[in-house]
C-alpha cells in the first residue's frame, strides 16, 4: 500500500494524533539498546529499518482495528511498549508500522482482596511499583530496566526481576489478560488462582515477543510489601564452581532468599572494588517476606554457606548494590562506550546445575582466543532454581570509532561462542532478554524437535505472518 | 615535521611523569556512611578508579609518545602514586595502555593482597592512595560538587590544627598510628611525589586538577612549588611542530618551555585509552615499581573532615492524555 494511503487509513481509525511520520519520532521508537546499535548510535549512524509510522493506539478497541486493517493489507507490524529492548526486538520492518502502546497507561483496578492489580500495557514499572508501594504492597518484579520497561513489553519478552527467586518472573506473576490477535480479535484470559481446563492460554502470549498478537491489558499478582523485615548478607566465597555449588545446596535445601546473585572475582573487582580477596566472588543474598520467614532463611542459609568457607562480609555490599542496582539506565543514551571506542553489552542464558559452571568456564576460556579485540569478559548468577541457574555474562570489546560498520560483526562473535557453548551443553540461549532477532538463527537448534509446535501456532494465530518478523521464527512457513 | 634529526628530537620531552590517585568511586558511596565518614568507615564495597582528572593526563602523556614515536623520538612514561599499595589490575591497565614504568610511593605498609596475594576486606580506604590532589587544610572549606543527576555530595573541611605536626595529633585520619596519613593533605602528598619527582626529573610532569574525593586542587601547586618549576593549568597538553604546547579552559594555547608541571582538567582527553584483554594479558610479567623508602613518608596530618549526602528524589508519573496538570494535582505519583 502507497505510504499517504496507509497514513490516512491509520489517522481515520486512531485520529490524527495516533499517527506519527515524524522522523525523531519513528527513530525513537525504533531504538534497540543492543550494544552494537549503542555503538553505531554513537557514530551518529541509525541503521536500523526506517517504519513507515508509529501508532499510538488509545486503547484496546483501536489496537483492534489497527490490526484488521494492517492484517487484511499484509502490513508488517512491530508491537512496543518501554522500548527497553536489548535483543533487537522493536527493530520495525522498513516501511511497517510501529504499534506503540505507551499510550494505554495506568491502572484499571487494584483488588486487594485478590491480591492482584489489573494494569494496561504502557504502564511503565516503576509507576505502578511506586503506586502500589504507597499501598502497602509490591509487585515482586525489579528487572533492572525498571525505570524504561512497562507491563506490555514485560510480559511480551518473558522478563525477570532481580527478586526472583522468591517471587519467580513474571509467568508466574501473571494473574490473566487481555490481548488482541493479529485478525484483530480480542480476547480475554481470565484471572484465576489456577485452573486445570486445558493448556495454560497465558502462556502463548507471555513470552511470545509481539509475534503473536498485541497484549493490552494484565492482571498482576501483588504482595505485601515489607522492606523493613528484609535480611540481608554479603559474602565472599573462592571460585565460581564452589559459588554455584553453594546456591545448588541453598536451592535443593528449599530456601528461597529473593535475591541470590554470585558475581565471578572479575566483576567482583571491576564493580564493587573486590570487597572480598582475590579469586573471591562476591554473594549477595536478600531474603524478604514476613520477619520471622527472612530471619529464618536467612539463618539457614548462613549455615550452609559456613560449610562452603564462606566470609561474612556484612550488609553493605547489598546495601550498595540495592541502591545502585538501576543505574545504568540513566547512562544508555550516554555513549560512554562508544566514547571509550568500546562496544559493551550483557548476554545471559540458563543451564541445569551439573553444565552451568562449564559453560561458564568454556566461554571465558575461548572469547579471549576468538576475540581479538575483547576487552573484558565476565559473568554473574542472579536467578537460581532448584534445577539449574543463570549465567549473565558481561563483556566489552574495542572497537574502532571511526568504523561503526565492523561493531555488529565484533559483538556476534562474542555472542556466538556464549550460544555454542551453551547449546553444546544443553543449556538454553536465552534466559531473560528473549530471542529478538539476534538470537533467531539459533532458535532451531535451542527447541528441537518441539520447534515445529511454535511454527503451527504462528500459522494458526498470524498467518499473514506480519507480527514481529524475524524474532524466534527463522521464516514462516 | 621535517625535522626528522636533531632539534626536534631533542626539543620533545623524552621523559614524561604522570601523577594519578586511585580513589573510590564515591558516587556509590552509601548515605549513611557519608553522614558518618570517619576513619573507620568501611568503604571496601565501593569500586576502585583511576582519578578522572588522573585519567586524562595519563591518556594525554600516551598520546604525546604516540607523537613522539611517529617522529622516530622516543618518550618515556612513567605513571606515578603516592599510595599504600596499587591493585595488579590498575597497574596492568597502566602498562597495557603503553606505561614503560609504574611506581608505587609506600611505606611499605601491607601489600599482599594488592600483588597477588590474599587482603582484608574492610580496608581504610581514605588511606589508600594519593597523587592527584586533596582537600586543602584551613577552617570551614567547603566543596559542593553535583556528582550526577540524582545525587549530590557535600565535602567539608574544618579545623586540622598545625599541618607540620608529625603523627598527626589532632586529626582524625592521622589517629592510628598514622595509617591514613596522606588521605587528606595536600601539602604532603606533594612533598612526597616531589622528592621522587627530583629523583626522576621528567621534562614533563602531568598532574590532573583535582581528585574526586574532597578536591582542592592544591597537589598540582605544592609539586610545582616544591620542585620550583613553572606550571600549567591546561585543558590538554601536545607537541606540536617541535613545539611543547598547552591548551587552557578557554582555548587559547600556549608554547611552554620544559621542564614544568601541567594540571589538566577532565575535558581535553576522553580518559584513559582502552586495552584488549590480550594486550593486559601480555603484561603479566610487569609489575610496578614499589619504593618502599621511608623518606618518602615522613607522617602528614590529615584535616578533618565532615561529609554530608543529600539525595535527590525522583518522580515517575504516568502521562496521560488528560495531562500532566491532573496528575500533578492528584499528588498521585
Ligand atoms: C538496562 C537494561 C536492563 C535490563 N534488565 C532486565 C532485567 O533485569 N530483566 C529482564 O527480564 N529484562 C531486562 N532488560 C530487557 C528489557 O527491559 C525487557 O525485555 C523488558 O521486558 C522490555 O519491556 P519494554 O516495555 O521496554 O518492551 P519493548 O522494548 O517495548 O518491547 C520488547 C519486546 O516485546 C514486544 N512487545 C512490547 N509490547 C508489547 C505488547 N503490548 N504486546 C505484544 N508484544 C509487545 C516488542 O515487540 C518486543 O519484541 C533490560 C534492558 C535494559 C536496557
Amino acid at each position: 500500500m502507497e505510504k499517504t494511503k496507509l497514513i490516512a487509513e491509520l489517522k481515520g481509525i486512531v485520529g490524527e494524533n495516533g499517527v506519527s511520520t515524524d522522523e525523531r519520532v519513528i527513530s525513537d521508537c525504533s531504538k534497540d539498546y543492543i550494544g552494537f546499535r549503542q555503538f553505531e548510535r554513537g557514530a551518529g549512524k541509525h541503521w536500523e529499518p526506517k517504519a513507515a509510522c508509529v501508532v499510538s493506539p488509545q486503547n484496546t478497541s483501536e489496537v483492534s482495528a489497527v490490526l484488521r486493517f494492517l492484517n487484511s493489507h499484509k502490513i508488517p507490524a512491530v508491537p512496543r511498549t518501554g522500548g527497553s529492548s536489548v535483543t533487537l526486538g522493536v527493530e520495525p520492518q522498513e516501511g511497517g508500522v510501529i504499534l506503540n502502546g505507551s499510550k494505554m497507561s495506568g491502572v484499571a483496578a487494584l483488588n486487594e482482596t485478590d491480591m492482584c492489580v489489573t494494569v494496561c500495557a504502557g504502564t511503565p514499572l516503576e509507576y505502578l511499583e511506586n503506586y502500589l508501594n504507597k499501598r502497602g504492597y509490591t509487585t515482586g518484579h525489579f528487572p533492572q530496566s525498571l525505570p524504561l520497561a512497562q507491563v506490555g513489553g514485560l510480559l511480551a519478552t518473558r522478563s525477570i526481576g532481580q527478586f526472583s527467586t522468591l517471587y519467580g518472573g513474571i509467568e508466574d506473576l501473571t494473574v490473566g489478560l487481555e490481548a488482541v490477535l493479529p485478525d484483530g480479535e480480542i480476547i480475554r484470559i481470565k484471572n484465576s488462582p489456577r485452573r486445570s481446563v486445558g493448556p495454560d492460554l497465558r502462556q502463548i502470549f507471555v513470552g511470545s515477543e509481539g509475534t503473536l498478537g498485541f497484549i493490552t491489558e494484565a492482571t498482576l499478582k501483588i504482595f505485601r510489601y515489607a522492606p523493613e523485615n528484609r535480611w540481608m548478607r554479603a559474602y565472599s566465597i573462592q571460585g565460581m564452581k564452589n559459588g554455584l555449588a553453594a546456591l545448588r545446596e541453598m536451592t535443593a535445601q528449599g530456601f528461597r532468599p529473593a535475591v541470590v546473585r554470585l558475581h565471578d572475582p572479575i566483576e567482583t573487582e571491576r564493580d564493587f572494588g573486590a570487597p572480598a580477596p582475590q579469586g573471591y566472588c562476591l554473594l549477595l543474598l536478600l531474603a524478604e517476606g514476613p520477619k520471622t520467614i527472612a530471619a529464618a532463611i536467612g539463618e539457614g542459609v548462613d549455615g550452609i554457606l559456613k560449610e562452603f568457607g564462606v566470609v561474612d562480609l556484612g550488609v553493605k555490599p547489598v546495601l550498595h548494590w540495592l541502591e545502585h542496582r538501576n543505574d545504568v539506565c540513566a547512562d544508555l543514551d550516554k555513549y560512554k562506550y562508544y566514547r571509550l571506542g568500546a562496544i559493551a553489552d550483557t548476554c545471559e542464558i540458563s543451564a541445569p546445575w551439573s553444565e552451568i559452571g562449564d559453560i561458564y568456564e568454556a566461554v571465558l576460556e575461548r572469547t579471549p582466543r576468538e576475540v581479538p579485540s575483547l576487552v573484558s569478559i565476565a559473568g554473574h548468577s542472579s536467578h537460581s532454581y532448584a534445577q539449574g541457574t543463570n549465567i549473565y555474562f558481561t563483556f566489552g570489546a574495542a572497537a574502532d570509532k571511526d568504523k561503526p560498520e565492523t561493531a555488529r560483526g565484533i559483538y556476534m562473535s562474542v555472542i556466538r561462542v556464549i550460544m555454542e557453548e551453551t547449546l553444546k551443553r544443553g543449556g538454553s540461549i536465552a534466559h531473560h532478554h528473549g530471542s529478538g532477532k539476534y538470537r533467531t538463527r539459533w532458535m532451531p537448534e535451542e527447541h528441537g524437535s518441539s520447534y515445529g509446535v511454535m511454527y503451527r501456532l504462528k500459522n494458526a494465530l498470524d498467518p499473514n505472518g506480519i507480527m514481529n518478523k524475524g524474532v524466534i521464527f527463522t521464516d514462516v512457513k | 615535521m621535517d625535522d626528522k634529526g636533531g632539534t626536534l628530537k631533542k626539543r620533545f620531552a623524552r621523559k614524561i611523569a604522570v601523577c594519578f590517585k586511585v580513589v573510590p568511586d564515591f558516587v556509590q558511596a552509601l548515605a549513611e556512611d557519608w553522614e558518618n565518614f570517619s576513619e573507620n568507615t568501611d568503604l571496601a564495597y565501593v569500586k576502585r578508579v583511576i582519578n578522572c582528572f588522573d585519567e586524562s593526563a595519563l591518556e594525554i602523556a600516551l598520546r604525546i609518545k604516540d607523537g613522539g614515536g611517529k617522529i622516530g623520538a622516543p618518550v618515556f612514561c612513567i605513571a606515578l602514586t603516592a599510595a599504600d599499595a596499587l591493585k595488579t589490575s590498575f597497574s596492568r591497565t597502566l602498562f597495557a595502555a603503553g606505561f614503560d614504568r609504574v611506581e608505587v610511593l609506600t611505606d611499605g605498609a601491607e601489600l599482599s593482597g594488592y600483588t597477588g596475594g590474599l587482603r582484608t576486606y574492610g580496608f581504610r580506604d581514605n588511606a589508600a592512595s594519593a597523587g592527584g590532589a586533596d582537600l586543602q587544610e584551613g577552617d570551614g572549606l567547603r566543596t559542593d560538587t553535583e556528582l550526577s543527576g540524582n545525587c549530590g555530595v557535600n565535602i567539608a573541611a574544618s579545623g586540622v590544627g598545625d599541618n607540620a605536626v608529625s603523627g598527626g595529633a589532632g586529626s582524625d585520619f592521622a589517629a592510628n598510628g598514622g595509617a591514613s596519613r596522606f588521605g587528606f593533605d595536600s601539602m604532603r602528598t606533594a612533598e612526597k611525589l616531589a622528592e621522587r619527582l627530583r629523583e626522576i626529573a621528567p621534562d614533563l610532569i602531568l598532574t590532573g586538577r583535582q581528585a574526586g574525593c574532597a578536591d582542592s586542587g592544591a597537589v598540582p601547586f605544592y609539586i610545582a612549588e616544591f620542585l620550583g618549576l613553572p606550571l600549567f593549568e591546561a585543558s590538554t597538553a601536545a607537541f606540536s611542530g617541535g613545539v611543547f604546547l598547552v591548551e587552557t579552559d578557554v582555548g587559547a594555547k600556549i608554547e611552554v618551555s620544559a621542564p614544568c608541571v601541567v594540571s589538566v582538567g577532565n575535558g581535553g582527553a576522553e580518559g584513559l585509552r582502552i586495552s584488549t584483554l590480550k594486550e593486559v594479558l601480555a603484561t603479566a610479567e610487569k609489575t610496578p615499581e614499589i619504593l618502599r623508602a621511608a623518606k618518602y613518608f615522613a607522617a602528614a596530618n590529615n584535616p578533618k573532615i565532615k561529609f554530608a549526602y543529600f539525595k535527590k528524589e525522583k518522580k515517575c508519573a504516568v502521562m496521560t492524555v488528560g495531562g500532566l496538570t491532573d496528575l500533578l494535582k492528584s499528588g498521585d505519583f
